[in-house]
Protein backbone atom coordinates (compact mmCIF):
# COMPACT_ATOMS: atom_id res chain seq x y z
CA UNK A 1 0.00 0.00 0.00
CA UNK A 2 1.55 3.32 -1.03
CA UNK A 3 2.36 5.79 1.67
CA UNK A 4 0.70 9.21 1.84
CA UNK A 5 3.89 10.76 0.48
CA UNK A 6 3.86 8.41 -2.50
CA UNK A 7 0.17 9.15 -3.11
CA UNK A 8 0.86 12.90 -3.05
CA UNK A 9 3.75 12.45 -5.47
CA UNK A 10 1.57 10.37 -7.78
CA UNK A 11 -1.35 12.79 -7.72
CA UNK A 12 0.53 15.99 -7.06
CA UNK A 13 -1.43 17.31 -4.07
CA UNK A 14 -3.97 16.41 -1.44
CA UNK A 15 -7.02 14.23 -1.89
CA UNK A 16 -9.15 17.37 -1.97
CA UNK A 17 -7.00 18.82 -4.71
CA UNK A 18 -7.29 15.59 -6.61
CA UNK A 19 -11.07 15.71 -6.27
CA UNK A 20 -11.02 19.24 -7.62
CA UNK A 21 -8.86 18.21 -10.53
CA UNK A 22 -11.15 15.32 -11.37
CA UNK A 23 -14.24 17.48 -11.00
CA UNK A 24 -12.77 20.03 -13.36
CA UNK A 25 -11.99 17.30 -15.83
CA UNK A 26 -15.51 15.88 -15.62
CA UNK A 27 -17.03 19.34 -15.94
CA UNK A 28 -14.88 20.06 -18.96
CA UNK A 29 -15.58 16.72 -20.62
CA UNK A 30 -19.31 16.78 -20.00
CA UNK A 31 -19.69 20.50 -20.65
CA UNK A 32 -21.95 20.06 -23.67
CA UNK A 33 -24.21 17.47 -22.02
CA UNK A 34 -25.87 20.18 -19.95
CA UNK A 35 -29.01 21.80 -21.38
CA UNK A 36 -27.73 25.14 -20.02
CA UNK A 37 -24.58 25.05 -22.13
CA UNK A 38 -24.38 27.58 -24.90
CA UNK A 39 -21.91 29.58 -26.93
CA UNK A 40 -21.86 33.21 -25.85
CA UNK A 41 -20.10 36.13 -27.51
CA UNK A 42 -17.95 38.58 -25.56
CA UNK A 43 -17.15 42.15 -26.55
CA UNK A 44 -16.93 45.62 -25.08
CA UNK A 45 -18.44 49.00 -25.93
CA UNK A 46 -15.64 49.85 -28.37
CA UNK A 47 -15.88 46.59 -30.31
CA UNK A 48 -19.55 46.79 -31.04
CA UNK A 49 -21.08 47.83 -34.34
CA UNK A 50 -24.65 47.76 -33.00
CA UNK A 51 -24.47 49.76 -29.78
CA UNK A 52 -28.18 50.54 -29.67
CA UNK A 53 -29.39 47.01 -30.35
CA UNK A 54 -30.25 44.96 -27.29
CA UNK A 55 -31.96 41.87 -28.67
CA UNK A 56 -31.90 39.55 -31.66
CA UNK A 57 -28.27 40.24 -32.47
CA UNK A 58 -26.42 38.42 -35.21
CA UNK A 59 -23.52 37.57 -32.94
CA UNK A 60 -22.07 34.44 -34.63
CA UNK A 61 -21.46 36.43 -37.81
CA UNK A 62 -19.93 39.43 -36.09
CA UNK A 63 -16.12 39.27 -36.43
CA UNK A 64 -15.60 41.66 -33.50
CA UNK A 65 -17.30 39.35 -31.02
CA UNK A 66 -15.34 36.56 -29.37
CA UNK A 67 -17.02 33.22 -28.75
CA UNK A 68 -16.84 31.52 -25.40
CA UNK A 69 -18.39 28.33 -24.00
CA UNK A 70 -20.73 29.15 -21.15
CA UNK A 71 -23.45 27.71 -19.01
CA UNK A 72 -26.41 30.00 -18.56
CA UNK A 73 -27.75 29.34 -15.08
CA UNK A 74 -30.74 30.85 -13.38
CA UNK A 75 -29.96 31.85 -9.84
CA UNK A 76 -32.95 32.18 -7.56
CA UNK A 77 -31.18 32.08 -4.24
CA UNK A 78 -30.72 35.83 -4.26
CA UNK A 79 -31.44 38.75 -6.49
CA UNK A 80 -28.51 40.95 -7.22
CA UNK A 81 -30.48 43.50 -9.12
CA UNK A 82 -33.25 43.85 -6.53
CA UNK A 83 -35.91 43.64 -9.14
CA UNK A 84 -35.12 40.96 -11.67
CA UNK A 85 -34.15 37.31 -11.32
CA UNK A 86 -30.47 37.16 -11.82
CA UNK A 87 -28.67 34.70 -13.96
CA UNK A 88 -25.21 33.31 -13.64
CA UNK A 89 -22.73 32.68 -16.35
CA UNK A 90 -20.38 29.77 -15.81
CA UNK A 91 -17.25 29.28 -17.84
CA UNK A 92 -15.23 26.15 -18.44
CA UNK A 93 -12.86 25.27 -15.61
CA UNK A 94 -9.56 27.06 -16.07
CA UNK A 95 -10.99 29.29 -18.79
CA UNK A 96 -8.32 31.86 -19.64
CA UNK A 97 -9.08 35.41 -20.78
CA UNK A 98 -9.63 35.13 -24.52
CA UNK A 99 -10.41 38.81 -25.14
CA UNK A 100 -7.03 40.26 -26.05
CA UNK A 101 -7.92 43.86 -25.21
CA UNK A 102 -9.44 43.05 -21.82
CA UNK A 103 -6.33 43.81 -19.81
CA UNK A 104 -5.76 47.16 -21.51
CA UNK A 105 -9.38 48.31 -21.32
CA UNK A 106 -10.41 46.79 -17.96
CA UNK A 107 -7.85 44.72 -16.08
CA UNK A 108 -4.97 47.13 -15.69
CA UNK A 109 -7.16 50.24 -15.80
CA UNK A 110 -9.86 49.27 -13.30
CA UNK A 111 -8.29 46.26 -11.58
CA UNK A 112 -11.23 44.19 -12.72
CA UNK A 113 -11.36 40.47 -13.30
CA UNK A 114 -12.11 38.89 -16.66
CA UNK A 115 -14.88 38.99 -17.92
CA UNK A 116 -16.50 41.63 -15.65
CA UNK A 117 -17.48 44.75 -17.58
CA UNK A 118 -17.90 42.99 -20.91
CA UNK A 119 -21.13 42.49 -22.76
CA UNK A 120 -22.04 38.90 -23.55
CA UNK A 121 -24.55 37.94 -26.22
CA UNK A 122 -26.35 34.81 -25.03
CA UNK A 123 -28.89 32.87 -27.08
CA UNK A 124 -32.33 32.42 -25.54
CA UNK A 125 -34.56 29.36 -25.90
CA UNK A 126 -35.42 30.35 -29.45
CA UNK A 127 -31.76 30.79 -30.31
CA UNK A 128 -31.96 34.57 -30.50
CA UNK A 129 -28.94 36.36 -29.14
CA UNK A 130 -29.66 38.97 -26.47
CA UNK A 131 -27.24 41.38 -24.86
CA UNK A 132 -26.25 40.80 -21.24
CA UNK A 133 -23.79 42.67 -19.06
CA UNK A 134 -21.36 40.76 -16.84
CA UNK A 135 -21.51 42.71 -13.60
CA UNK A 136 -19.74 40.77 -10.85
CA UNK A 137 -18.27 37.51 -9.63
CA UNK A 138 -20.79 35.05 -8.21
CA UNK A 139 -18.39 32.86 -6.29
CA UNK A 140 -20.40 33.15 -3.10
CA UNK A 141 -22.73 30.49 -4.44
CA UNK A 142 -20.51 28.12 -6.35
CA UNK A 143 -16.87 28.12 -5.42
CA UNK A 144 -16.06 25.04 -7.43
CA UNK A 145 -16.37 26.62 -10.85
CA UNK A 146 -15.99 30.28 -11.80
CA UNK A 147 -19.40 31.89 -12.20
CA UNK A 148 -20.42 35.48 -12.79
CA UNK A 149 -23.50 37.61 -12.23
CA UNK A 150 -25.08 38.76 -15.47
CA UNK A 151 -27.94 41.20 -16.03
CA UNK A 152 -29.94 41.67 -19.19
CA UNK A 153 -29.32 45.01 -20.88
CA UNK A 154 -32.74 46.60 -21.07
CA UNK A 155 -32.18 50.25 -21.92
CA UNK A 156 -30.22 52.41 -24.35
CA UNK A 157 -29.07 55.54 -22.60
CA UNK A 158 -28.74 58.72 -24.62
CA UNK A 159 -26.34 61.33 -23.27
CA UNK A 160 -24.10 64.20 -24.27
CA UNK A 161 -20.43 63.56 -23.54
CA UNK A 162 -17.79 65.99 -22.27
CA UNK A 163 -16.89 66.93 -25.85
CA UNK A 164 -20.54 67.84 -26.49
CA UNK A 165 -21.11 64.81 -28.71
CA UNK A 166 -24.26 62.70 -28.86
CA UNK A 167 -23.62 59.26 -27.39
CA UNK A 168 -25.60 56.10 -26.72
CA UNK A 169 -24.79 53.14 -24.54
CA UNK A 170 -26.64 49.95 -23.58
CA UNK A 171 -27.19 49.76 -19.82
CA UNK A 172 -29.13 47.83 -17.20
CA UNK A 173 -31.80 49.76 -15.35
CA UNK A 174 -32.24 48.81 -11.71
CA UNK A 175 -34.77 50.00 -9.21
CA UNK A 176 -33.52 51.92 -6.23
CA UNK A 177 -35.14 51.69 -2.84
CA UNK A 178 -36.90 54.95 -2.26
CA UNK A 179 -38.60 55.74 0.99
CA UNK A 180 -40.68 58.56 -0.34
CA UNK A 181 -43.78 59.03 -2.42
CA UNK A 182 -41.86 60.35 -5.39
CA UNK A 183 -42.69 63.98 -4.70
CA UNK A 184 -41.58 66.48 -2.12
CA UNK A 185 -43.81 69.27 -0.93
CA UNK A 186 -42.72 72.16 1.18
CA UNK A 187 -45.07 74.91 2.25
CA UNK A 188 -44.86 76.61 -1.14
CA UNK A 189 -43.98 74.19 -3.91
CA UNK A 190 -44.08 70.51 -4.83
CA UNK A 191 -41.25 68.94 -6.78
CA UNK A 192 -40.43 65.47 -8.09
CA UNK A 193 -38.24 63.30 -5.92
CA UNK A 194 -37.96 59.76 -7.19
CA UNK A 195 -34.82 57.67 -7.52
CA UNK A 196 -33.44 55.35 -10.14
CA UNK A 197 -30.24 53.45 -10.82
CA UNK A 198 -28.42 51.91 -13.73
CA UNK A 199 -25.34 49.78 -14.30
CA UNK A 200 -23.07 50.33 -17.29
CA UNK A 201 -19.71 48.93 -18.29
CA UNK A 202 -16.95 51.16 -16.98
CA UNK A 203 -14.94 52.57 -19.85
CA UNK A 204 -13.18 55.74 -20.94
CA UNK A 205 -16.56 57.35 -21.59
CA UNK A 206 -18.71 56.14 -18.71
CA UNK A 207 -15.94 56.92 -16.23
CA UNK A 208 -16.59 60.56 -17.10
CA UNK A 209 -20.18 60.61 -15.83
CA UNK A 210 -20.29 63.46 -13.34
CA UNK A 211 -22.42 64.66 -10.45
CA UNK A 212 -25.50 66.61 -11.53
CA UNK A 213 -25.22 65.32 -15.09
CA UNK A 214 -28.76 65.34 -16.43
CA UNK A 215 -30.21 62.45 -18.40
CA UNK A 216 -33.56 61.64 -19.93
CA UNK A 217 -34.51 58.11 -18.95
CA UNK A 218 -37.97 57.12 -19.98
CA UNK A 219 -39.90 54.95 -22.35
CA UNK A 220 -40.32 56.52 -25.71
CA UNK A 221 -43.70 57.89 -24.77
CA UNK A 222 -45.04 61.10 -26.21
CA UNK A 223 -45.99 62.64 -22.91
CA UNK A 224 -43.53 64.71 -20.93
CA UNK A 225 -40.24 62.85 -20.45
CA UNK A 226 -38.70 61.98 -17.09
CA UNK A 227 -35.48 63.78 -16.26
CA UNK A 228 -32.84 62.54 -13.85
CA UNK A 229 -29.58 63.85 -12.54
CA UNK A 230 -26.70 61.78 -11.33
CA UNK A 231 -26.53 61.83 -7.55
CA UNK A 232 -24.13 58.97 -6.88
CA UNK A 233 -21.32 57.48 -8.90
CA UNK A 234 -19.87 54.13 -7.87
CA UNK A 235 -16.91 53.06 -9.98
CA UNK A 236 -15.22 50.62 -7.62
CA UNK A 237 -17.72 48.05 -6.41
CA UNK A 238 -17.48 45.96 -8.42
CA UNK A 239 -14.42 46.94 -10.43
CA UNK A 240 -15.22 47.31 -14.12
CA UNK A 241 -18.81 48.46 -13.68
CA UNK A 242 -20.21 51.96 -13.24
CA UNK A 243 -23.23 51.91 -10.95
CA UNK A 244 -24.98 55.23 -11.19
CA UNK A 245 -27.74 56.44 -8.87
CA UNK A 246 -30.13 59.07 -10.16
CA UNK A 247 -32.38 61.59 -8.50
CA UNK A 248 -35.38 62.79 -10.41
CA UNK A 249 -35.28 66.35 -11.64
CA UNK A 250 -37.31 68.59 -13.90
CA UNK A 251 -37.61 68.75 -17.67
CA UNK A 252 -36.33 72.03 -19.11
CA UNK A 253 -37.79 72.77 -22.51
CA UNK A 254 -35.01 75.26 -23.27
CA UNK A 255 -32.23 72.75 -22.73
CA UNK A 256 -33.60 69.26 -23.13
CA UNK A 257 -34.56 67.76 -26.43
CA UNK A 258 -36.81 64.97 -27.55
CA UNK A 259 -36.69 64.22 -31.25
CA UNK A 260 -40.06 63.13 -32.56
CA UNK A 261 -40.73 61.97 -36.09
CA UNK A 262 -44.09 60.65 -37.30
CA UNK A 263 -45.45 60.55 -33.76
CA UNK A 264 -42.53 58.43 -32.66
CA UNK A 265 -39.76 59.37 -30.26
CA UNK A 266 -36.44 58.87 -32.03
CA UNK A 267 -33.96 60.08 -29.43
CA UNK A 268 -33.92 61.88 -26.07
CA UNK A 269 -31.09 64.04 -24.79
CA UNK A 270 -30.89 66.16 -21.66
CA UNK A 271 -28.84 69.36 -21.83
CA UNK A 272 -28.94 69.20 -25.61
CA UNK A 273 -28.82 72.97 -25.87
CA UNK A 274 -26.17 74.61 -23.71
CA UNK A 275 -25.55 78.23 -24.55
CA UNK A 276 -27.65 77.77 -27.70
CA UNK A 277 -25.11 75.22 -28.89
CA UNK A 278 -26.26 71.91 -30.29
CA UNK A 279 -24.09 68.84 -29.77
CA UNK A 280 -22.42 67.12 -32.67
CA UNK A 281 -22.79 63.53 -33.76
CA UNK A 282 -20.22 61.12 -32.44
CA UNK A 283 -18.23 59.64 -35.27
CA UNK A 284 -15.74 57.02 -34.26
CA UNK A 285 -13.08 57.34 -36.90
CA UNK A 286 -9.45 58.36 -37.09
CA UNK A 287 -10.48 61.48 -38.95
CA UNK A 288 -8.77 64.60 -37.63
CA UNK A 289 -11.07 66.82 -35.63
CA UNK A 290 -10.60 70.16 -33.91
CA UNK A 291 -12.10 71.32 -30.65
CA UNK A 292 -12.30 74.79 -29.11
CA UNK A 293 -12.28 75.09 -25.32
CA UNK A 294 -12.67 78.01 -22.94
CA UNK A 295 -12.64 78.49 -19.17
CA UNK A 296 -15.79 79.14 -17.16
CA UNK A 297 -19.29 79.60 -18.54
CA UNK A 298 -20.24 79.77 -22.25
CA UNK A 299 -20.76 83.53 -22.11
CA UNK A 300 -18.84 86.59 -23.22
CA UNK A 301 -19.64 90.09 -22.12
CA UNK A 302 -20.66 92.75 -24.59
CA UNK A 303 -18.22 95.64 -24.48
CA UNK A 304 -15.57 94.46 -22.09
CA UNK A 305 -13.77 91.48 -20.66
CA UNK A 306 -11.55 89.04 -22.45
CA UNK A 307 -12.30 85.36 -22.96
CA UNK A 308 -9.47 82.96 -23.59
CA UNK A 309 -10.00 80.35 -26.28
CA UNK A 310 -7.82 77.39 -27.12
CA UNK A 311 -8.03 75.06 -30.09
CA UNK A 312 -6.79 71.49 -29.92
CA UNK A 313 -6.62 68.81 -32.57
CA UNK A 314 -7.35 65.13 -32.17
CA UNK A 315 -7.01 62.05 -34.28
CA UNK A 316 -9.22 59.40 -32.76
CA UNK A 317 -8.75 60.01 -29.05
CA UNK A 318 -5.09 61.15 -29.35
CA UNK A 319 -4.12 64.80 -29.39
CA UNK A 320 -2.02 65.93 -32.36
CA UNK A 321 -0.05 69.17 -32.96
CA UNK A 322 -1.68 72.46 -33.90
CA UNK A 323 -2.64 72.94 -37.52
CA UNK A 324 -2.52 76.39 -39.04
CA UNK A 325 -5.91 77.92 -39.52
CA UNK A 326 -7.93 81.06 -39.07
CA UNK A 327 -10.23 82.27 -36.31
CA UNK A 328 -13.59 83.48 -37.60
CA UNK A 329 -16.48 85.15 -35.77
CA UNK A 330 -20.15 85.25 -36.73
CA UNK A 331 -23.49 86.30 -35.35
CA UNK A 332 -25.93 84.31 -37.44
CA UNK A 333 -24.52 84.72 -40.95
CA UNK A 334 -23.03 88.14 -40.26
CA UNK A 335 -19.22 88.23 -40.03
CA UNK A 336 -18.43 90.24 -36.90
CA UNK A 337 -14.63 89.88 -36.98
CA UNK A 338 -14.35 93.68 -37.03
CA UNK A 339 -15.94 93.79 -33.56
CA UNK A 340 -13.48 91.36 -32.03
CA UNK A 341 -10.34 92.57 -30.26
CA UNK A 342 -7.55 90.02 -30.02
CA UNK A 343 -4.62 89.43 -27.78
CA UNK A 344 -2.03 86.68 -28.00
CA UNK A 345 0.47 88.12 -25.54
CA UNK A 346 1.98 85.46 -23.26
CA UNK A 347 -0.27 82.79 -24.77
CA UNK A 348 0.48 79.43 -26.33
CA UNK A 349 0.30 79.32 -30.12
CA UNK A 350 -3.06 77.52 -30.04
CA UNK A 351 -4.61 80.17 -27.78
CA UNK A 352 -6.18 83.57 -28.30
CA UNK A 353 -7.91 86.05 -26.04
CA UNK A 354 -10.90 87.79 -27.54
CA UNK A 355 -13.09 90.67 -26.51
CA UNK A 356 -16.42 91.63 -28.04
CA UNK A 357 -15.60 95.26 -28.67
CA UNK A 358 -19.00 96.88 -29.04
CA UNK A 359 -21.02 99.09 -26.76
CA UNK A 360 -24.27 98.17 -28.49
CA UNK A 361 -26.33 96.42 -25.83
CA UNK A 362 -28.61 95.01 -28.53
CA UNK A 363 -25.97 92.35 -29.06
CA UNK A 364 -26.84 91.03 -25.61
CA UNK A 365 -28.76 87.76 -25.81
CA UNK A 366 -27.39 86.94 -29.26
CA UNK A 367 -25.07 84.07 -30.00
CA UNK A 368 -21.49 84.56 -31.10
CA UNK A 369 -20.26 81.66 -33.22
CA UNK A 370 -16.50 81.21 -33.15
CA UNK A 371 -14.80 79.02 -35.71
CA UNK A 372 -11.26 77.88 -36.24
CA UNK A 373 -10.98 76.89 -39.87
CA UNK A 374 -8.09 74.90 -41.31
CA UNK A 375 -9.91 73.84 -44.44
CA UNK A 376 -13.40 72.73 -45.39
CA UNK A 377 -12.92 69.34 -43.73
CA UNK A 378 -11.15 70.38 -40.57
CA UNK A 379 -12.79 73.09 -38.55
CA UNK A 380 -14.05 73.64 -35.05
CA UNK A 381 -16.97 75.75 -33.94
CA UNK A 382 -18.44 76.85 -30.65
CA UNK A 383 -21.20 79.24 -29.66
CA UNK A 384 -20.91 81.73 -26.82
CA UNK A 385 -23.80 83.69 -25.40
CA UNK A 386 -23.32 87.40 -25.68
CA UNK A 387 -24.43 88.91 -22.41
CA UNK A 388 -24.75 92.39 -21.02
CA UNK A 389 -23.19 91.23 -17.80
CA UNK B 1 -46.11 87.95 -27.85
CA UNK B 2 -43.31 89.62 -29.74
CA UNK B 3 -40.06 90.52 -28.06
CA UNK B 4 -38.28 93.52 -29.49
CA UNK B 5 -34.92 95.20 -28.95
CA UNK B 6 -36.88 97.98 -27.27
CA UNK B 7 -38.25 95.50 -24.75
CA UNK B 8 -34.74 94.30 -24.07
CA UNK B 9 -33.60 97.88 -23.56
CA UNK B 10 -36.40 98.33 -21.06
CA UNK B 11 -35.10 95.48 -18.93
CA UNK B 12 -31.48 96.53 -19.24
CA UNK B 13 -32.52 99.97 -18.10
CA UNK B 14 -32.95 98.58 -14.58
CA UNK B 15 -29.19 98.34 -14.31
CA UNK B 16 -28.95 102.10 -14.39
CA UNK B 17 -32.05 103.56 -12.79
CA UNK B 18 -32.29 104.07 -9.09
CA UNK B 19 -35.65 102.41 -8.43
CA UNK B 20 -34.12 99.06 -7.73
CA UNK B 21 -31.30 99.32 -5.25
CA UNK B 22 -30.88 95.55 -5.55
CA UNK B 23 -29.89 95.57 -9.20
CA UNK B 24 -27.92 98.80 -9.06
CA UNK B 25 -25.86 97.83 -6.02
CA UNK B 26 -25.22 94.30 -7.24
CA UNK B 27 -23.87 95.65 -10.52
CA UNK B 28 -21.41 97.81 -8.62
CA UNK B 29 -20.39 95.02 -6.25
CA UNK B 30 -19.86 92.59 -9.10
CA UNK B 31 -17.55 94.99 -10.93
CA UNK B 32 -15.59 95.77 -7.77
CA UNK B 33 -15.14 92.16 -6.69
CA UNK B 34 -14.07 91.04 -10.15
CA UNK B 35 -11.58 93.88 -10.36
CA UNK B 36 -9.94 92.83 -7.11
CA UNK B 37 -7.19 90.40 -8.08
CA UNK B 38 -6.40 89.67 -4.44
CA UNK B 39 -9.89 88.36 -3.72
CA UNK B 40 -9.89 86.29 -6.90
CA UNK B 41 -6.48 84.86 -6.02
CA UNK B 42 -7.50 83.94 -2.48
CA UNK B 43 -10.64 82.23 -3.84
CA UNK B 44 -8.04 79.76 -5.15
CA UNK B 45 -9.88 78.33 -8.15
CA UNK B 46 -6.97 76.26 -9.45
CA UNK B 47 -8.91 75.21 -12.52
CA UNK B 48 -9.44 78.79 -13.65
CA UNK B 49 -5.91 79.80 -12.65
CA UNK B 50 -4.50 76.96 -14.70
CA UNK B 51 -6.55 78.17 -17.67
CA UNK B 52 -5.28 81.70 -17.09
CA UNK B 53 -8.92 82.74 -16.99
CA UNK B 54 -10.12 86.31 -17.03
CA UNK B 55 -11.70 87.87 -13.92
CA UNK B 56 -15.17 87.63 -15.44
CA UNK B 57 -14.86 83.86 -15.63
CA UNK B 58 -15.07 83.83 -11.83
CA UNK B 59 -18.57 85.31 -11.99
CA UNK B 60 -21.21 82.64 -11.30
CA UNK B 61 -18.34 80.21 -10.59
CA UNK B 62 -16.97 81.59 -7.32
CA UNK B 63 -18.63 85.00 -7.14
CA UNK B 64 -22.39 84.71 -6.91
CA UNK B 65 -25.05 87.44 -6.73
CA UNK B 66 -27.22 85.22 -4.52
CA UNK B 67 -26.80 83.09 -1.44
CA UNK B 68 -27.79 79.63 -2.55
CA UNK B 69 -25.61 76.91 -4.02
CA UNK B 70 -27.56 73.98 -5.35
CA UNK B 71 -24.92 72.23 -7.44
CA UNK B 72 -23.43 69.09 -5.92
CA UNK B 73 -19.97 70.13 -4.85
CA UNK B 74 -17.58 67.32 -5.62
CA UNK B 75 -14.44 69.48 -5.68
CA UNK B 76 -13.00 71.86 -3.12
CA UNK B 77 -14.38 75.27 -4.06
CA UNK B 78 -14.89 78.60 -2.29
CA UNK B 79 -17.54 81.25 -2.80
CA UNK B 80 -18.27 84.88 -2.18
CA UNK B 81 -22.01 85.50 -2.34
CA UNK B 82 -23.68 88.86 -1.90
CA UNK B 83 -27.21 90.03 -1.28
CA UNK B 84 -28.94 93.36 -0.84
CA UNK B 85 -31.82 93.94 1.52
CA UNK B 86 -33.47 96.46 3.75
CA UNK B 87 -36.03 96.14 6.45
CA UNK B 88 -35.75 99.22 8.62
CA UNK B 89 -36.27 102.86 7.94
CA UNK B 90 -34.27 105.46 9.72
CA UNK B 91 -35.92 106.34 12.97
CA UNK B 92 -38.19 109.38 12.71
CA UNK B 93 -37.45 109.80 9.01
CA UNK B 94 -39.46 107.81 6.50
CA UNK B 95 -37.54 109.30 3.61
CA UNK B 96 -34.43 107.31 4.55
CA UNK B 97 -33.86 103.59 4.76
CA UNK B 98 -31.04 101.45 6.11
CA UNK B 99 -29.89 99.51 3.08
CA UNK B 100 -27.76 96.49 3.86
CA UNK B 101 -25.20 94.80 1.68
CA UNK B 102 -24.38 91.35 2.97
CA UNK B 103 -21.38 89.30 1.85
CA UNK B 104 -21.43 85.58 2.58
CA UNK B 105 -17.94 84.10 2.38
CA UNK B 106 -18.09 80.30 2.10
CA UNK B 107 -14.80 78.47 2.48
CA UNK B 108 -14.34 74.73 2.15
CA UNK B 109 -12.58 73.50 5.26
CA UNK B 110 -10.25 71.26 3.23
CA UNK B 111 -8.52 74.41 2.00
CA UNK B 112 -9.24 76.69 4.92
CA UNK B 113 -5.80 78.25 5.27
CA UNK B 114 -4.26 80.57 2.70
CA UNK B 115 -0.77 79.14 2.37
CA UNK B 116 1.18 82.29 1.40
CA UNK B 117 0.13 84.01 4.59
CA UNK B 118 -1.08 81.31 6.98
CA UNK B 119 -4.27 83.32 7.49
CA UNK B 120 -7.64 81.55 7.58
CA UNK B 121 -9.06 82.02 4.09
CA UNK B 122 -12.47 83.30 5.22
CA UNK B 123 -10.81 85.91 7.40
CA UNK B 124 -8.48 87.01 4.62
CA UNK B 125 -11.29 87.42 2.08
CA UNK B 126 -13.35 89.26 4.69
CA UNK B 127 -10.41 91.61 5.33
CA UNK B 128 -10.01 92.21 1.59
CA UNK B 129 -13.72 92.98 1.19
CA UNK B 130 -13.66 95.22 4.23
CA UNK B 131 -10.61 96.98 2.83
CA UNK B 132 -12.30 97.46 -0.52
CA UNK B 133 -15.76 98.54 0.64
CA UNK B 134 -15.71 99.98 4.14
CA UNK B 135 -16.13 103.76 4.35
CA UNK B 136 -16.34 104.06 0.57
CA UNK B 137 -19.04 105.78 -1.43
CA UNK B 138 -19.20 103.54 -4.47
CA UNK B 139 -22.98 103.39 -4.02
CA UNK B 140 -23.41 107.13 -3.76
CA UNK B 141 -23.27 107.40 0.00
CA UNK B 142 -20.80 106.11 2.54
CA UNK B 143 -21.18 102.52 3.66
CA UNK B 144 -20.02 101.12 6.95
CA UNK B 145 -19.41 97.65 8.25
CA UNK B 146 -22.00 97.06 10.97
CA UNK B 147 -21.78 93.32 11.52
CA UNK B 148 -19.13 90.66 11.08
CA UNK B 149 -20.05 87.13 12.19
CA UNK B 150 -18.51 83.71 11.69
CA UNK B 151 -19.95 80.23 11.75
CA UNK B 152 -20.31 77.01 9.84
CA UNK B 153 -23.06 76.15 7.39
CA UNK B 154 -22.33 72.43 7.55
CA UNK B 155 -19.46 70.04 8.19
CA UNK B 156 -17.61 71.24 5.11
CA UNK B 157 -18.18 74.95 4.82
CA UNK B 158 -16.96 77.78 7.01
CA UNK B 159 -19.03 80.92 6.77
CA UNK B 160 -18.17 84.54 7.48
CA UNK B 161 -20.89 87.11 7.02
CA UNK B 162 -20.08 90.78 6.55
CA UNK B 163 -22.94 93.28 6.68
CA UNK B 164 -22.40 96.78 5.42
CA UNK B 165 -25.01 99.46 5.87
CA UNK B 166 -25.80 102.71 4.16
CA UNK B 167 -28.50 105.29 4.69
CA UNK B 168 -30.18 106.03 1.38
CA UNK B 169 -33.31 107.64 0.06
CA UNK B 170 -36.41 105.54 0.54
CA UNK B 171 -38.57 105.34 -2.57
CA UNK B 172 -38.49 109.05 -3.20
CA UNK B 173 -38.60 108.77 -6.92
CA UNK B 174 -40.20 106.43 -9.36
CA UNK B 175 -38.90 105.67 -12.77
CA UNK B 176 -41.34 106.10 -15.60
CA UNK B 177 -40.62 104.92 -19.09
CA UNK B 178 -37.00 105.36 -19.99
CA UNK B 179 -36.00 107.66 -17.23
CA UNK B 180 -39.00 109.97 -16.96
CA UNK B 181 -38.73 110.09 -13.26
CA UNK B 182 -41.43 111.19 -10.86
CA UNK B 183 -40.99 112.42 -7.34
CA UNK B 184 -42.89 110.25 -4.93
CA UNK B 185 -44.35 112.13 -1.98
CA UNK B 186 -44.47 109.96 1.11
CA UNK B 187 -47.74 110.15 2.97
Amino acid sequence: MPSMETYKKLHNGTIGQEHKRLSDKIMDTTFWTDINSRVGYLYDYYHDDHITQLNDLDSPNDPKKISIDIKFLMNTSQTYGNDQSTFHLQMRPGQECNVDYYDEFFGSRYNSTFPIGLYCDIPDEQGKYNRWLIVDKANYNVTQFPTFEILRCDYVLYYIDDHRRKRQIAVVLQSQSSYNSGIWSDHVTTIVEDQQKFAAPLNRDTEKFYYNQRLIIDNKVLTEPRLWQISKINRVAPNGIARITLAQTKFDGDKDYVKIENDEVIEMYADYYVGNTEPTDFVETDKIRAEITYPGKPTIRVGSGYKKLAVNFYQGESEIPLMNGQWQYFIGNEDVSSLIAYSTVDLEENEVKIKFNSKDINYGGKTLTIKYVVDTDIQASIDLNLANL
Amino acid sequence: MTWTDEDKQRLLHFKEIVDSDDIKCKEIIKKLLLSNKYILHVLNNTELEKEDAEPEDYYLENVLPYYVITETLSDVKHFVCFEISYRDLQRYDKTKKLLQIVFYILINEHDAIELDTGIARHDLIAALIQDQFNFTNYFGVKIELVEDTAGAVDRDYILRTLTFQQIVDNNLIKDGKYGNKEVHILA
